[in-house]
């Protein structure tokens, strides 16, 4: 599709914040429409990335439940986690993904639980795996344009007095 | 409820307690953007009856049909009243209707404290950047003289729950984590890992059961061009608890993400903490500070998930709460993970 959807909310984003925001009267109305504008230039940086990160973070949370069998002490949890790591995408529609990535998700935070009860370097060096991919996580979820964004927007629109 | 519909009501409301006002003019109405736990809006009003005339600027603050914190509004009156006339400074109230016939919601109205500013960004302008350093220092005592009061005293003792010295911090971990439970809308790993090590690293029980302003931070307060704090406001989360509480949550780097080594984008974290020791009392042993530092991360995250919820559910279409939902989360997570893997 030409243009891009990412590139459609930037740019009705850039027309609210610069040409109809300036035009607003009342200091709620503008911080308002801002905030959508902002939103609308943030987002389009989660269009693009939307279906990737969701892959990638399912395979890398599959690879843990993988590596993870051995140490693994509870035998349904390491039925469940056996299970997990061999299923696939067939669905690529971002809402499927994402259940899929919440089941995963789910059951990773009982691994993390479950892990950290164990002794022994196999389990340290699981949970620093685990920890790892924790890091991964809220790196592939950071807005990379809010500081820019937020400038662009302060610059428009001043702060005024609260009350 | 609009802003047309909540002026309507008030005024429904200011005339069944006016029987004898000839006449009732709101004018300058002003919805304050921002709040996302009460709907805050500024008017000036007129009564004029047979012999006298009232003329005020106030502040309503009403109830949202759907908030992000179940609060209720008497406690922030209790809050505004208990500390009136003491170093601590609040707005004049004015009046309590707990009756949700007029608004659907109850409602508090005060005085509106006038030519002051709130946010933090404002240090960035000329006005006020040279008035920054001493409105932190300014929040740090008031923020000490609030943990040194005495709620008995103050008639708050007997209005809020008190928990014991070794239980406060598990009361506070259990009503958010319980606050996730019931909001989030898909697991999160990095919350729940924090919670777990909160639980099994507890604080040192508190020094003395205190006052907890609850949203104690910048952006919470007036202060006018002269660095003079006004008021200290959105008392609605106050509760009775640990005195580091309030101090680890104003020291959250979510309020001062452009420079993470201040507090609220004023003075130095360090400073701060003296300071606030001078003014309360106590000592704020760092690695107990630390284990109320990465539970305010916790809340923030829930409260940031609550608004999230809003937004996603349909319960509210208010910007503030997509962009919570998002950019707080975000940046919240990162001060998190640096709490929980060291660099912080």
């Amino acid at each position: 599709m030409r243009p891009q959807c990412d590139h459609i909310l930037r740019t009705v984003g850039m027309v609210l914040a610069t040409q109809y925001l300036p035009m607003l009267e009342t200091e709620h109305a503008r911080a308002e429409l801002g905030l959508t504008a902002l939103v609308m230039g943030v987002i389009s940086e989660e269009f693009d990335r939307a279906a990737h990160r969701r892959v990638e973070e399912n395979r890398e949370i599959r690879k843990i439940f993988k590596q993870a069998g051995g140490a693994v002490q509870d035998p349904d949890l390491r039925k469940r986690l056996e299970t997990a790591s061999g299923e696939i995408e067939e669905d690529f529609h971002v809402s499927a993904l994402d259940r899929m990535n919440c089941d995963l998700q789910d059951l990773f935070i009982q691994l993390h639980a479950h892990v950290e009860i164990l002794e022994g370097k196999e389990a340290r060096l699981l949970e620093e795996t685990i920890w790892k991919e924790i890091e991964n996580q809220v790196k592939r979820r950071e807005f990379l344009t809010w500081e820019v964004a937020s400038q662009l927007l302060a610059s428009i629109s001043p702060d005024e007095p609260k009350a | 409820m609009t802003v047309e519909e909540v002026v309507r009501q008030f005024k429904a409301f200011l005339t069944h307690r006016n029987p004898d006002a000839i006449s009732i003019e709101i004018r300058n109405v002003r919805p304050i953007f921002g709040g996302a736990s009460r709907q805050t809006i500024a008017m000036e009003l007129e009564i004029v009856k047979k012999t006298t005339k009232i003329s005020r600027k106030i502040v309503l603050r009403r109830e949202f049909d759907a908030g992000i914190i179940e609060t209720d509004t008497r406690t922030e009156w209790n809050a505004y009243r208990a500390f009136a006339d003491t170093d601590v400074p609040v707005p004049e109230l004015i009046w309590l209707e707990e009756d949700k016939k007029w608004m659907g919601s109850p409602f508090f109205v005060m005085e509106e404290v006038v030519d002051c500013q709130s946010s933090i960004l404002a240090f960035d302008q000329p006005e006020f950047m040279g008035v920054r350093e001493k409105v932190g220092e300014q929040f740090c005592r008031i923020m000490g003289t609030v943990a040194k009061a005495d709620p008995k005293a103050m008639w708050l003792e007997d209005k809020m729950g008190k928990p014991a010295m070794d239980a406060c911090w598990k009361r506070e971990l259990d009503y958010w984590e319980s606050d996730i439970d019931k909001k989030q809308m898909r697991p999160h790993p990095l919350l729940r890992a924090a919670i777990r090590r909160l639980r099994k690293n507890p604080p040192p029980p508190a020094q003395r059961i205190v006052i907890v302003h609850g949203d104690m931070r910048a952006g919470n307060f007036l202060f006018n061009q002269m660095g003079e704090i006004k008021a200290v406001l959105d008392w609605e989360m106050m509760h009775m608890g640990d005195p580091l509480e309030d101090l680890a949550w104003s020291m959250n780097r979510l309020w001062t993400w452009k420079e993470p080594d201040l507090l609220g984008m004023m003075i130095p974290r360090d400073r701060a903490v003296r300071i606030w020791e001078e003014a309360s009392g106590f000592k704020a042993d760092p690695d107990a500070l630390f284990w109320w530092e990465v539970f305010t991360s916790i809340k923030g995250l829930a409260i940031w998930i609550s608004q999230h919820h809003l937004y996603s559910t349909g319960a509210t279409t208010d910007a503030i709460n997509c962009y919570g939902g998002l950019w707080a989360y975000d940046i919240q997570s990162r001060i998190l993970l640096n709490q929980m893997r060291g660099d912080a």
